[in-house]
């Protein structure tokens, strides 16, 4: 359904000295209707950076973007209004996406009243059913964003978000604001959503045991790369930084929290970004590494 | 609403620009004389029961002229503010919201404007345009506009990186949608205020350019054109000046009152609504 081919996106920032950070490196990805596929990495990997380039939030450097066969990338504002509502974003801070000027309910009516064609109780009639979809009551409709807690929030800005009946929905660190309950909560809206309408869903966060329990596939990110992709990745990892990473929740390692100066490369490096950080480098790592398969499994490592 | 009432600044200002609004409105009822009438006989005469403010050196009752020159003065204030204010907003959210070459022409121009010294603009342009009122209204909308397209544009590119904007045009909307029911209404509160202190300042260069002889003409009763009458007997005759100076900087104080308490009110509103917004 969704394909991302070779996405590299470069931030430059200064006037005179220009400084480059590559926030994402060739990622090829490939989403399949009604399926969820969970991208996680630490804070910093270039997840979010991925997930506005999907949506078509941010133009990548380089490399393209495929909705159904279609070519996103580079379309113009017109053409590109076609897939609008096809791929929604969910974004990390639901108080930012809803207007505070406007009660949540003219804001989840707001994609029917932009798109046209429906009468004033058609919209109310759909608004209904939106806001029982994601389990918010009546009384809920009036409020003002502010008057509501980061739950109730995130559920209004998902409800808004299935107004024009996506087929693909981006939840960029959906739920990390909210506290574990209300997270486990929002987690199985989603999916209920997710099986009744079909839809595919990307699900990126930090949080292991959410991406764990809700996705078909998983997608390990370091670095802008994608470093290990599979199914069962957390029961079985196979690269080294994986393994960290689960091992920085399971016992509070410190493998994968190094400073920054630890973990710097030299300048035009090419081998595994994982290189400084991985205790089982060997010379043979400073060659660049490419995504093997190593049975069902892609791995960015020789040794795997 | 409410809440706005609450701030004493607001309710004492609130208080005084009604009066003097009223006052304006009804001048013809409340002022004991005709502007016009003309008393030779009692000249120049100090405050007293039948000429509460005095007269001046035609014989005119001062009450009356100041009564009347109240609404020349609140008119040209709200009618500058409101043209500068359509003008500098439509201009500073074009330039904030697409950014680019359009933002670089129409700030540039507003620096242009800005280089000059306000007052000495305004009095080039009277001066090139000719005295009267309605010239002396466009130096001052020259001048008053910038200030708003600057403020309209600070704020817009604030509201731009907003995330509700940004959904706006993922569901489809066009930027015109956006900018109406978005960009607009999220700014209109610095906006408001700059207006309300901008009607203070407009009134006090009206003012001063009445006195210096290039705005109302010396016939209708202007608070400025007063003072600029009443210079010769100053030392003779003060409640001249002193009247129109007091209304004139009642006015200008209360209007200053006004949007201080105004910008104090919607702060507070705004910090409000980002504490709750924390959860």
């Amino acid at each position: 359904m969704l394909k991302a081919e070779n996405l590299h996106c470069v931030y430059t920032s200064g006037l005179i000295k220009t400084v480059k950070k590559t926030a994402v490196c060739g990622v090829d990805l490939e989403i399949f209707p009604g399926e969820t596929v969970a991208i996680v990495g630490e804070s910093g990997c270039g997840k979010s950076t991925l997930a506005k380039m999907l949506v078509q939030q941010l133009a990548p450097t380089s490399g393209e973007v495929f909705f159904e066969g279609t070519k996103l990338t580079g379309m113009n504002w017109n053409n590109l209004g076609k897939f609008v509502g096809k791929i929604q974003l969910i974004p990390q801070n639901p108080d930012d996406v809803l207007d505070p000027r406007w009660t949540v309910e003219r804001s989840v009516a707001e994609p029917f009243v932009v798109c046209g064609g429906l009468s004033r109780e058609e919209i109310s009639e759909n608004v209904d059913a939106l806001f029982a979809e994601v389990g918010l009551s009546a009384e809920h409709k009036p409020r003002y964003p502010h008057e509501l807690s980061g739950g109730e929030l995130q559920r209004v800005v998902i409800a808004r978000a299935l107004a024009l009946k996506p087929e693909l929905l981006v939840c960029d660190e959906a739920t990390s604001m909210l506290d574990v309950s209300v997270q486990a909560f929002i987690v199985a809206v989603l999916k209920e959503i997710q099986t009744k309408r079909g839809l595919g869903l990307v699900f990126i966060t930090h949080d292991l045991e959410a991406a764990k329990a809700v996705s078909d596939r998983v997608l390990v990110m370091y670095a802008g790369e994608i470093v290990e992709e599979g199914k069962d990745v957390f029961d079985r990892p196979l690269h080294p930084y994986t393994r960290a990473l689960l091992d920085a929740v399971r016992y509070a390692s410190l493998d994968v929290v190094l400073q920054e100066e630890d973990r710097a490369l030299p300048d035009g490096f090419l081998g595994c970004p994982y290189f400084r950080l991985c205790r089982e480098r060997t010379v043979a790592c400073k060659e660049p590494q490419k995504l093997r398969d190593v049975s069902g499994r892609l791995v960015r490592c020789w040794k795997s | 609403m409410i809440e706005l009432l609450k701030n004493r600044q607001i309710v004492l200002s609130l208080i005084i620009l009604g009066g003097l609004i009223f006052m304006a409105i009804f001048a013809n009822v409340l002022a004991p004389y005709a502007y016009t009438e003309k008393d030779l006989q009692n000249r120049l005469q100090p405050p007293s029961s039948d000429h509460l403010f005095g007269t001046d050196n035609l014989g005119r009752d001062i009450l009356t002229m100041v009564m009347y020159g109240a609404r020349a003065s609140l008119f040209v204030g709200f009618a500058v503010v409101s043209v500068s204010l359509a003008i500098g907003v439509a201009l500073g959210v074009l330039a904030g919201y697409y950014g680019g070459w359009l933002d670089e022409i129409i700030m540039r121009l507003t620096d242009s404007f800005l280089a000059f010294p306000s007052m000495f603009l305004a009095l080039a342009i009277t001066a090139f345009l000719g005295q009267g009122m309605k010239n002396m209204m466009l130096a001052l909308i020259a001048v008053e506009w910038t200030v708003f397209a600057r403020v309209a544009r600070g704020s817009t590119l604030d509201v731009k990186t907003k995330g509700y904007v940004r959904a706006a045009r993922w569901i489809g909307a066009s930027n015109t949608y956006v900018i109406v029911k978005h960009v607009l209404p999220n700014i209109i509160s610095p906006v408001l205020i700059m207006a309300s202190l901008g009607i203070g300042n407009v009134i006090l260069a009206a003012a001063g350019l009445s006195f210096l002889g290039l705005g109302v003409q010396p016939s209708t009763p202007e608070w400025g054109a007063m003072l600029n009458a009443g210079r010769t007997y100053f030392t003779t005759a003060p409640w001249l000046m002193f009247f129109p100076g007091l209304f004139i900087m009642m006015t200008v104080l209360a209007f200053n009152y006004f949007g201080d308490g105004l910008r104090d009110a919607l702060d507070q509103k705004m910090k409000n609504l980002e504490l709750e917004g924390r959860f």
